[in-house]
């Protein structure tokens, strides 16, 4: 990152370390005027509402869990909203985006998410801690921590992560892990945006068979519809579309030549009447798991909604 | 059970496939009625009665949303705000939301006309909100 912005990862070994650690930072940057976010997964959320104290009371609380279950929303719903609403002022965000627990894909994209926090917040007042459970991740897990944040810190202090690599190719890379379509995918082409409407009925028809009510099945159709519609726009005028049940989740994955140069789109604010950005932010906001990679041909992303909401 | 899809001939055989097919844990027991190709996906009409008053039905997405623009304009030179009844409309996608934003903001640099939303249904206003967010204030859209 560069001046004025910060992205440190905050290793801790116990609970009480966690609280400890991350405690001190709290106190720290509101003793130092800045506005201060804490997005943590609902037993750390209260753990350390508990051990705050008054100081709680001036922190804006999240329940990452919720909030932040598709990584590809954190940025532009939690983080960025956050920063905007204190606009010009110095703002501290504790943001924990990867816990035990968490799956394979979601990883995938908390990876990607956190080594474009790095790109989101260059040269401004702006620092984020992410806290990792050491003993609880896997070893591969803390290495990424060290690709994706310039700094560590630990119960000894913190220093320069040397592993820290390119934010552009790790969020590249993390983004590629996406799942192979199965043999018995549903797959079909949309050609022209006439057929959008017959798409997302059938879309919406396949969410409800798979199990999710209504009102969810209608967001998902909508973020496929939003997706196909970037793809016929900017890719070469016909979208692949496929979409199978995985681990209680329909899937709908959305293959096009659209080049995806921006890997910062979905992730930061558009405004309403910007010809692009505003469809790929609705799709981040609405499916519990969003993963964009680029192929050599194109973009590829993959949605899902799983039957019971997390 | 029955389910109705009127879903785009070109797609039989993916329909076919999704209610017959491979997957072990689809239905046994849906009948899909035969496709339908879609009506017309939006419909814009006057209001009999109410000169600074459109209607729109149906659905609002990528495929027609240029129409909206240019219809409302043809109502801005003469009206001060302008409802527009979408108790009809079923669907409304980013790039229909986006064409109101277009239009409020083309209107309000020519005139002072503004945009009345009447008749909203929960759907549609779900995805305004995911759209507009904040920002409805600064539109000159009024969401009633």
């Amino acid at each position: 990152m560069t001046a004025g912005s910060q992205h440190v990862a905050l290793m801790y070994r116990s609970a009480g370390e966690f609280v400890t650690l991350t405690a001190r930072e709290i106190h720290g940057a509101l003793a130092g005027g800045r506005h201060v976010l804490a997005a943590l997964p609902t037993p750390h959320l209260t753990m350390l509402q508990d051990a705050l104290n008054g100081d709680g009371n001036q922190v804006r609380w999240v329940d990452m869990s919720t909030e932040g279950r598709n990584p590809g929303r954190i940025l532009p719903a939690v983080l960025t909203a956050f920063e905007t609403a204190h606009a010009g002022g110095a703002v501290t965000m504790v943001g924990e985006p990867i816990w035990p627990g968490r799956t394979t894909h979601e990883y995938a994209a908390a990876v990607a998410h956190e080594a474009l926090i790095n790109l989101a917040f260059a040269g401004r007042p702006v620092s984020v801690i992410c806290p990792y459970d050491a003993d609880g991740l896997s070893p591969r897990a803390i290495q990424d921590a060290e690709r994706t944040h310039p700094e560590i810190l630990d119960r000894h202090g913190t220093h320069s992560s040397l592993d820290y690599g390119d934010p552009a190719a790790v969020a590249a890379e993390a983004s590629l892990e996406l799942s192979r379509p199965p043999a018995h995918a549903v797959g079909t082409q949309v050609h022209a945006l006439e057929e959008l409407s017959g798409t997302r009925r059938l879309l919406s028809a396949e969410a409800r068979l798979a199990g999710v009510d209504e009102f969810r099945a209608e967001r998902f159709a909508l973020a496929c519809h939003e997706a196909i519609t970037n793809a016929l726009r900017h890719g070469g005028g016909r979208a692949h579309v496929s979409w199978w049940r995985e681990d209680g989740s329909l899937v709908c994955e959305v293959r096009s030549t659209a080049p995806f140069a921006d890997m910062l789109a979905g992730r930061r604010a558009a405004e309403p009447s910007a010809e692009g950005g505003r469809g790929l932010l609705l799709i981040n906001e609405v499916c519990d798991l969003v993963q964009l990679s680029a192929t050599p041909d194109g973009a590829t992303i993959q949605m899902r909604m799983a039957a019971v909401p997390g | 059970m029955r389910l109705e899809l009127p879903f785009p001939r070109a797609q039989t055989e993916a329909v076919q496939h999704l209610v017959f097919g491979l997957d072990a844990s689809g239905p046994g027991d849906v009948a899909v009625v035969p496709a339908v190709d879609p009506p017309p996906h939006l419909d814009i009409s006057p209001v009999p009665g109410r000169p600074c008053s459109m209607r729109l039905a149906r659905e609002l997405d990528a495929c027609c949303a240029h129409l909206v623009p240019a219809a409302l304009e043809q109502l801005s030179a003469s009206c001060g705000t302008i409802e527009l009844d979408l108790t009809r409309l079923e669907f409304i996608d980013v790039a229909g939301a986006r064409s109101l934003v277009t239009a409020a903001h083309a209107m309000g640099e020519s005139t002072s006309a503004s945009i009345v939303v009447t008749g909203v249904n929960p759907s549609v206003r779900d995805v305004l909100a995911l759209f507009l967010g904040d920002d409805l204030a600064v539109t000159r859209i009024e969401l009633l």
